[in-house]
């Protein structure tokens, strides 16, 4: 037992320490999920296609240089390939049922945006901004990482601004994105 | 001056200057110390019940039905095109106005020097504090998108996004905070000397209260000194944000070109409003004060009705001016949907509120606040205070939705009807300001002893030839 | 031009000529349905939310039998000097330098509907509640276009999804967008053509002809707003 005055600090420093506690906690928990990636119908492993086959990315999302969505391939666009290869990982097999039923894959997008923010894929490609610089290095990754919490509108334009600084105007202009 | 060293016949005179003036009326400071904590400490029943019942008016009235708003979307609201600020804007606009009181009351006549001030300089600025408290939430409670509120908020973010330093709005939310904080930080000043002798008086969870909001005054020499020095410099800072306030929102107004709102008599037009309503105000919580709480006859007197009075007759008098100028000029210009405007005002749907707005604010005070001796009267002054609000509140609805009604373009051409949700939270806030100030009279000491201390030790009773006159020395 | 980045020379100007109006509102529903304009149904419409864009103005003249009917489509007016700008708090509804038109930021607008109010044309409306589109309806959604929510304020865009997708074509193919090239939904959608679009900049362009036709007038000019709607009528209105 302490003076008033010493329990009054006691209780005080308890309820800082407990609040910094539960922050910690909170946000470690935050920090945990946010690196999580998304479960996907399959294990598709860019590394093998990307790093050791050495496929390009347009081989697959061949929609990125014409227009505004990169697309997915089609299951089609799979087997083209795997036809000739002998199901063996899980992934392999699962593809195979999707190909045997006739259906697509319902992949799960990783770099979608939102419904008010217009992105076109097509002036980017053109301009020849390395897919890299805004889907990281898919070719070091199994799975392919979520990215819709980081794709921020701070992060489209700290490459709006710097990369073509005579174009500032159109490039920093609200219409350019949101319509 | 002590009666006994009179002779009889002045003895009679001093009696009745004394029953009719609070400051020549001296009792000991333990006496009223004791009185006003005994006013404060006084929760019974009817207290409790009435807090209860405000209580729960505010949560379903104001907040329940905000939140309803907010989850089906504004369209709750009796507002459609054109007219799109309704009951919110005008109930904004209204409570900003009662804000004013306090401000007024306190800054204005303790920087004159008006003696009749100290017993209720606090009532009135916690009129201040929670007017803003009530008005505060309109802005929010008439966004669309309430929940992103804080982008009117000037920080760095990710979006490299400011708010637009042109826009009325954004000088609205700025001038409001600021007259919160500064409103506050007055309010609190005068009430620290209060606040320790309340601690030094008080038991259980009121000491421990008092101790913490009084921080560690003990009335020495220099902490007076201090403190009457901060009061000053926060009295006269205050009245020029008090006048920027109001007139900046009247700007939110008269800057859009918007007919019958673009006029460039609308920043003193709306501070004597605001003021008109604010006086007003002051009248009916001195009433509910006096009637209410315990031991407060002593300290609110007929001479403070009376002096109200007057003010607000002077007040009533510089609106009706404004009025008279704004309309006149207005109808003068002759441009065609401005005319219209004015029929609407006048002959048409509108001139129901419009001819209370008259009634209320014009002829009633006229005909009532010229008589001493209905001045004099608290339960007059307290009609006044409900009167002269309704009359502010309808010069306000018809300035916000009457105007809207009417535009250049006769296809588009409406009409505003409130909806109950938001006739429901206009009420609400009412509830909310009783319940504050409520809340506040049993927490702090309504009346500034100290200060009427002080204005006992200023007046004085001398006597001079045949009569007695009062002197009144300088102390601040 | 080169280079995608040629807007300078480009100011989008619209042309209207009401005596070839007759006020068949197809290009009401063009525009609603480019533009994912909701349907707010029968009630909420008749009590003045109605969500269109662009709205035919009708004036009756004369006394029966004699009556004449006048129709005069009326739509954001993309105002280069426009009172809505600055009296949003956030930017919300802001110029575009790059566009020159006059544009609105679904996702910046918080509601404060002040730009409503200070808009002369009466040209803006308000996302009362959270629209939905029941299926089938929801394919027909532009998805270039934004689905707005409740609370926020919209308007006609000149069709900017269309303008920006012209130049970007044009950019890629490496040319200038040609007159005609880019068309917003109404003038698309008008029989009598009577709604035109292009480029002021243009000196041949089809809305510099007839803009300086002697018929032609902006609506509401003596406010100073300057309106890149131009009308066309061969008797003066006195709207």
């Amino acid at each position: 037992m302490g003076t008033p005055r010493s329990q009054w600090k006691k209780a005080v420093l308890t309820v800082v320490a407990l609040v910094a506690l539960g922050g910690l906690v909170l946000g470690a928990t935050w920090l945990y999920a946010s690196q999580q990636v998304p479960p996907q119908p399959l294990e598709f492993n860019h590394q093998v296609h990307v790093q050791q086959l050495g496929l390009s990315c347009l081989f697959c999302h061949s929609n990125a240089a014409r227009g505004k969505s990169a697309g997915l391939p089609t299951t089609n666009r799979c087997m083209g390939c795997h036809v000739q290869l002998e199901p063996k990982t899980e992934a392999e097999k699962i593809l195979r049922e999707y190909f045997e039923k006739e259906e697509p894959i319902p992949w799960v997008p990783v770099a979608i945006q939102p419904d008010f923010v217009y992105f076109s894929h097509q002036p980017h490609v053109s301009k020849g901004i390395a897919c890299e610089t805004c889907h990281g290095e898919v070719g070091q990754y199994t799975i392919a990482p979520d990215l819709s919490k980081k794709q921020n509108m701070g992060w489209c334009l700290s490459c709006h601004k710097n990369l073509a600084p005579e174009h500032f105007t159109r490039l920093s202009s609200c219409e350019t994105c949101h319509k | 001056m002590h009666a006994t060293n009179l002779p009889a016949e002045l003895h009679e005179q001093v009696e009745k200057l004394r029953k009719e003036h609070l400051l020549l009326d001296p009792r000991p400071r333990e006496e009223m110390n004791r009185m006003v904590l005994e006013a404060m400490e006084d929760v019974n029943r009817e207290y409790f019940i009435v807090m209860v019942l405000l209580g729960l008016v505010t949560l379903v009235a104001l907040f329940g039905a905000w939140g309803y708003a907010m989850y089906k979307g504004l369209g709750v609201a009796g507002i459609r095109r054109p007219i799109y600020w309704g009951l919110f804007i005008v109930s904004f606009v209204f409570w900003i106005g009662i804000s004013h009181a306090g401000t007024f009351v306190s800054a204005i006549l303790r920087v004159f020097k008006a003696e009749f001030r100290r017993p209720f300089t606090r009532a009135a600025e916690l009129m201040t504090t929670f007017g803003l408290a009530g008005a505060g939430l309109f802005p929010l409670i008439h966004l669309g998108r309430t929940w992103r509120f804080y982008w009117m908020v000037p920080y760095p973010n990710q979006r490299w996004l400011w708010p637009n330093f042109h826009s009325p709005l954004v000088w609205d939310f700025l001038a409001i905070n600021t007259y919160l904080l500064g409103s506050t930080m007055y309010l609190f000043l005068p009430l620290i000397p209060d606040l320790a002798m309340a601690r030094d008086k008080s038991t259980g969870w009121r000491k421990i209260l008092y101790t913490i909001l009084s921080l560690g005054w003990r009335g020495t020499e220099e902490e007076w000194r201090h403190l009457q020095k901060a009061i000053q410099i926060f009295a006269w800072a205050i009245i020029p944000v008090m006048f920027s306030v109001h007139t900046i929102v009247s700007w939110d107004f008269a800057v859009a070109m918007k007919l019958g709102w673009h006029s460039t008599i609308f920043g003193p037009y709306f501070v004597i409003g605001a003021l008109l309503s604010g006086i007003s105000a002051v009248g009916f919580i001195l009433y509910m004060i006096r009637v209410s709480m315990k031991n407060m006859r002593y300290f609110i007197r007929a001479e403070h009705f009376d002096a109200l009075g007057k003010l607000l007759l002077i007040i009533s008098m510089s609106w009706a001016y404004f009025f008279f100028n704004e309309f006149i000029l207005e109808w003068y210009g002759g441009e065609h949907t401005v005319k219209e405007i004015l029929r609407l005002y006048t002959q048409g749907a509108v001139a129901p509120v419009w001819w209370t707005m008259v009634v209320c604010n014009i002829v009633v005070p006229w005909a009532v606040l010229w008589n001493k001796n209905w001045r004099r009267k608290p339960w007059v002054m307290a009609l006044m205070g409900v009167i002269v609000n309704i009359g502010m509140f309808a010069e306000r609805y018809v300035i916000v939705t009457g105007a809207l009604s009417r535009n250049r373009i006769p296809f588009d051409w409406g009409w505003y009807e409130p909806s109950l949700v938001e006739i429901s939270i206009a009420v609400g806030t009412f509830a909310l300001f009783f319940f504050l100030y409520g809340l506040a009279s049993r927490l702090i000491p309504l009346i500034p002893v100290w200060e009427v201390e002080e204005g006992h030790h200023a007046h004085e009773l001398k006597r001079m030839g045949k009569g007695v006159v009062v002197s009144v020395a300088e102390l601040e | 031009m080169a280079g995608g980045n040629g807007h300078e020379h480009t100011k989008w100007v619209m042309v209207i000529d009401l005596d070839k109006c007759n006020g068949c509102n197809a290009c009401v529903t063009a525009c609603a349905m480019e533009n994912n304009v909701a349907f707010t149904g029968e009630e909420e419409n008749a009590y003045g939310r109605g969500m269109h864009w662009l709205r035919v103005i009708r004036y009756w003249e004369g006394e029966w039998p004699n009556v004449r009917v006048r129709y005069m489509p009326m739509m954001c007016q993309q105002c280069s000097n426009a009172p809505c700008e600055p009296v949003c708090p956030v930017f919300a509804t802001l110029h575009s330098e790059a566009e020159e038109l006059n544009i609105q930021v679904y996702n910046r607008c918080i509601g404060t509907r002040y730009c409503a109010n200070n808009c002369p044309y009466i040209a803006r409306t308000f996302n009362w509640f959270d629209y939905e589109w029941p299926e089938p309806l929801n394919f027909h959604l532009n998805p270039d276009v934004t689905v707005r929510r409740r609370g926020i304020m919209e308007k006609c865009t000149f069709c900017i999804q269309r303008i920006n997708q012209g130049e970007e074509q044009a950019a890629a193919e490496g040319r200038e967008v040609r007159d005609g090239e880019i068309q917003p939904a109404c003038a698309q959608a008008c029989p009598t053509e009577a709604i035109v679009f292009g480029n002021w900049q243009d000196p041949n362009s089809k809305v510099r002809q007839l803009a300086q036709s002697q018929r032609g007038f902006k609506y509401l000019h003596e406010l100073g707003t300057e309106p890149k709607v131009i009308y066309l009528a061969s008797e003066k209105h006195d709207f």
